[in-house]
């Protein structure tokens, strides 16, 4: 069972009332986050790793920014897998 | 803001086979609640659906359940359509104009409307709160604000016969709020309708319980934000790629002020009811998987998965907690 976890990010300037941050430029923002981190993800496709089969949950993580990606790993997938 | 696909719809009847990518095994949306932070689900959505990635079971709970059942209740070539119209309806754009001398004054001002008037396609303020913190307004009543037009806006952007001809399974968290009990309402084994969504995103005591059944509901954050929780206990359990969208991101600075630390407050809560509950859940799930996964089993592993066994009910929970502070370290970790 994998898992792809995709973390919205923390924005500038955001504070408590981020939740009702409903103005269209925080909706946006979020927005492009989300699809942004996704089609990383999908581009990534770490679910495609050979797993250890008594590993029952894997979970999958981007790394912080594309800029700061980090190499790829024995198995080739750039990311954490933990 | 990302371009509308145009691409071909994918037909998504049980057991169709997909155009995108093939991934080992069903492909779960897990979406969590966190209000105006939902927008990030949306990006998420589209992405995948780009990808020609459909989900076949989508898990909510509060604005996750909202639009896990836009997606859910409309067919593929519909959602992202839909999932836009509901999020330039409830736009806040008091704080358009705004000059920006002074950096997000204008998002002051903003929520400080939205606080005041609400979101009209989404909620308005209650004028019977009004009259004081004691009056008895019933529990359909007691809150700040009514959610009466988010009823109706789901009713135009949500086709619930399509839920429940069962295209897509579509599971939502609501609390009960007499017995404290977190309840999945999952289309699997009834319909769902508009008054578990409505349930679901019923945070007090901003907005009124939502009854089902009889009984009062509540957002199901308030008693656990982690929906992914849901698909670890499912049974018959599945091999899964579960898409799991986290909103409440507690990495960050030293926060300086009390506006800061009353922020990462919210945030750092959020966190750990998160890491207690799914990880935990990960961990023990770790050790109940299949039978070929429990032959191939280490002595260790099987004393531990013994031990879990045989531990009294009462236990559960601290259980969850020390699993869930396993070092990482001691699964698969390949950078």
């Amino acid at each position: 069972m994998h898992v792809a976890r995709l973390n919205a990010p923390r924005l500038d300037g955001e504070d408590q009332l981020k939740d009702i941050d409903f103005t269209p430029a925080g909706i946006r923002a979020r927005w492009q986050a989300g699809y942004n981190e996704t089609r990383r993800m999908v581009a990534l496709a770490p679910w495609r790793r050979p797993v250890d089969p008594i590993e029952g949950v894997i979970i999958h993580e981007l790394a912080a920014a594309p800029g700061h990606e980090l190499a790829a790993g024995i198995d080739g997938f750039r990311g954490k897998t933990k | 803001m990302p371009r509308l696909s145009r691409s071909a719809p994918t037909k998504l009847a049980r057991g169709a086979r997909r155009k995108g990518p093939s991934l080992p095994g069903q492909i779960v949306l897990v979406l969590q609640g966190g209000g105006a932070l939902g927008a990030y689900q949306i990006g998420v959505y589209e992405a995948l659906h780009e990808a020609g990635i459909e989900p076949d079971w989508v898990i909510g709970t509060s604005i996750g359940a909202i639009n896990g059942a836009i997606i859910a209740g409309n067919a593929p070539r519909h959602r992202a359509e839909r999932l836009r119209a509901f999020w330039a309806s409830v736009e806040q754009r008091a704080g358009d104009g705004w000059p920006d001398l002074v950096p997000g004054l204008g998002n002051v001002f903003a929520n400080l409307v939205t606080m005041a008037h609400g979101v009209p396609t989404f909620f308005t303020p209650n004028p019977a709160a009004w009259f004081g913190q004691h009056t008895p307004l019933g529990i359909e009543g007691a809150a700040y604000y009514t959610t009466e037009p988010l009823r109706e806006t789901l009713a135009q952007l949500v086709d619930f016969g399509y839920i429940n001809g069962k295209h897509v399974r579509l599971t939502v968290g609501a609390v009960n709020v007499n017995n404290g009990e977190m309840r999945y309402f999952d289309s699997r084994d009834e319909d769902i309708c508009l008054e578990h969504v409505m349930a679901s995103g019923a945070l007090p005591p901003a907005f009124p319980a939502v009854r089902v059944d009889g009984a009062p509901y509540w957002d199901g954050g308030i008693y656990s934000n982690t929906p992914i929780e849901a698909v670890l206990d499912d049974k018959p359990r599945k091999d899964s790629v579960i898409f799991a969208v986290q909103m409440w991101n507690p990495e960050g600075t030293e926060p300086a002020t009390l506006w800061e630390v009353a922020g990462r407050r919210r945030t750092s809560s959020t966190r750990v009811a998160r890491r207690a509950i799914s990880r935990g859940r990960s961990r023990s799930t770790t050790f109940a998987t299949s039978s070929a996964s429990s032959q191939s089993m280490s002595p260790k592993r099987r004393a531990i998965r013994q031990r879990s066994r045989s531990s009294p009910p009462g236990a559960a929970a601290r259980r969850c907690m020390l699993l869930g502070s396993t070092p990482r370290d001691s699964t698969a970790r390949i950078s």
